[in-house]
């Protein structure tokens, strides 16, 4: 009985009726000038080719946006760098001569240092950002002010790391 | 100086081709007004400006759009907040459809909305008085009922941007975890279920633009990683 | 619920288990990488040919270059899902990245069992 009466009150509620008629109501369409106003669609309101404001450069990106797009940049870089670092791991282990090759390249050649420390650079920066992601999963630096310091000492670690490899190359 | 340089996003779709801006100068006479109170003003120059607006006290979450790259509410956005150089710049909110001037086509987010089940689901017998909660699992809910859905997070996430009709976005998702949390709904697990594909919540990158622009201070971001701790334990 | 037959896992979380579980044995391979070489500063080729002719360098770098195909599978399977909208460059574009990790892999396979 008091289950009845429950679900019976539960039915009065005005806020689902109000759902509910809401979606028994026909969808009214605009009609074009000399067409009669119909409650069944006569034309209906052009969507496909509805503009989307989408213009990058009139919107704020704060600090943990930017670096979440170079770790998705860092990180295609590391892809198309895996080129270089196979052929050097390949050749570096083929025979002592191969080795004397990848050295020298290292150690003089400017191409080839620089692509080196570029791709240090995006290692030293994706890995820094990934470790970021990781202390997030595990629940820090979720809020807007945490989230602002883990961008702030991703960038000011990475640019150190990035600095070390240049010494270190060159 | 209190004439305001305001950049304003305008198109009709009977009678222009493409967006456009156009520019009004408003003269504030020294106050520091909310940027709505800016849009009446401008209607008042040029009347077939459009934009939502209602409540003008940030509760309805009909007036969002980006002021000057940010999105907010243009009712409880003081001008000092948001101008630069004596510029203001008022754009639609990104990656929804425009319909005309300021004011999106909503349908995207309100399917996303719907699609996460934003009502509590218990099969158990209802009792002859209200679901009783603890204050404890009510406190759950803090940070999470509060979303007004003014569409400014979903709105400022690229990855809603790219995918709006696979990824949740986080308004959606906040509502989802609000769900999840409540130690009333029974159904934690069919709510699971249904978000565990690689679009619904792991196109979360943890941009935290979301986070950066609600105008309630609501936290997206921590209740899609509570969510996908919730999957995770659910599967290992 | 969205279904998608090019996911890489079967679902959601085993994707994002995945790349964790892949870039933290990369992070740790790349740790051991740069501290070997920092610490090896005149390095030869006898040390070098040295090092992996171990058998547990060999299973950690395999280990590597395993965890390197499937985190980069997972994140670039990730942006062509949110860049290229028409399918069948994205199927072509998904195409060239499985091809490259899989000639990775074989050609890293073929290095470490050729010391």
């Amino acid at each position: 009985m008091a289950a009845r009466r429950a679900i019976h009150r539960l039915s009065r509620r005005p806020d689902l009726m109000i759902i509910e008629s809401y979606q028994k109501l026909p969808v009214v369409y605009s009609c074009g000038p000399g067409e009669k106003s119909a409650v069944k669609s006569q034309r209906p309101l052009s969507t496909a080719k509805r503009p989307v404001n989408l213009d990058l450069s009139s919107i704020q990106f704060p600090l943990p946006a930017l670096v979440s797009i170079s770790h998705r940049v860092s990180g295609i870089l590391l892809f198309i760098g895996l080129i270089f670092l196979m052929w050097a791991f390949q050749v570096s282990l083929s025979s002592p001569a191969g080795f004397d090759t990848v050295r020298e390249a290292m150690a003089h050649g400017f191409l080839a240092r620089l692509v080196l420390w570029g791709l240090l650079s995006a290692l030293g920066f994706h890995f820094v950002a990934g470790v970021r992601h990781l202390i997030m999963d595990m629940g820090h630096g979720e809020t807007l002010e945490g989230g602002q310091l883990g961008a702030q000492l991703t960038i000011i670690i990475s640019a150190l790391l990035v600095v070390m490899a240049g010494v270190w190359v060159w | 100086m209190s004439t305001l340089q305001v950049s304003v996003y305008r198109y009709n779709p009977e009678s222009d081709d493409a967006p456009w801006m156009q520019d009004f100068e408003v003269d504030t006479q020294g106050r520091d007004l909310m940027v709505l109170n800016v849009l009446q003003i401008i209607k008042e120059q040029d009347s077939s400006l459009v934009y939502r607006a209602s409540c003008r006290e940030g509760v309805c979450g009909s007036d969002g759009m980006n002021m000057n790259g940010k999105n907010g509410l243009s009712c409880v956005t003081p001008l000092s907040e948001v101008v630069k150089d004596n510029r203001l710049v008022l754009r639609p909110l990104p990656g929804l459809p425009v319909i005309r001037d300021l004011i999106i086509d909503m349908s995207l987010f309100y399917k996303q909305y719907e699609r996460i089940q934003p009502y509590l689901q218990n099969d158990e017998r209802p009792p002859s008085i209200e679901r009783l909660q603890s204050p404890e699992d009510r406190d759950k809910l803090d940070g999470l009922y509060e979303c007004i859905l003014c569409a400014c997070c979903s709105t400022s996430c690229p990855s809603f941007w790219w995918n709006p009709d696979k990824f949740v976005g986080p308004a959606g998702l906040l509502q989802a975890y609000r769900f999840l949390a409540d130690s009333r709904d029974t159904h934690t697990q069919d709510r699971l279920s249904e978000l565990d594909d690689p679009f619904s919540v792991f196109r979360c990158r943890g941009i935290m633009n979301c986070v950066n622009v609600c105008p309630k201070g609501l936290n997206p971001t921590r209740a899609i990683g509570k969510i996908r701790e919730m999957l995770v334990r659910n599967t290992a | 619920m969205v279904i998608n037959i090019m996911n890489p896992g079967r679902n959601g979380v085993a994707d994002w288990i995945i790349q964790r579980a892949s870039a933290v044995i990369l992070g740790l391979y790349t740790i051991f990488m740069v501290a070997y070489l920092l610490f090896h500063p005149d390095l030869d080729y006898t040390a070098w040919s040295g090092l992996f002719s171990h058998i547990w360098m060999k299973v950690f770098t395999l280990l590597a270059l395993v965890s390197v195909a499937a985190h980069a599978w997972v994140g670039l399977w990730i942006v062509a899902t949110d860049y290229i909208k028409p399918a069948a460059i994205r199927f072509g574009a998904l195409l060239f990245v499985i091809l490259a990790l899989f000639v990775f892999v074989v050609w890293g396979v073929q290095v470490i069992w050729g010391v």
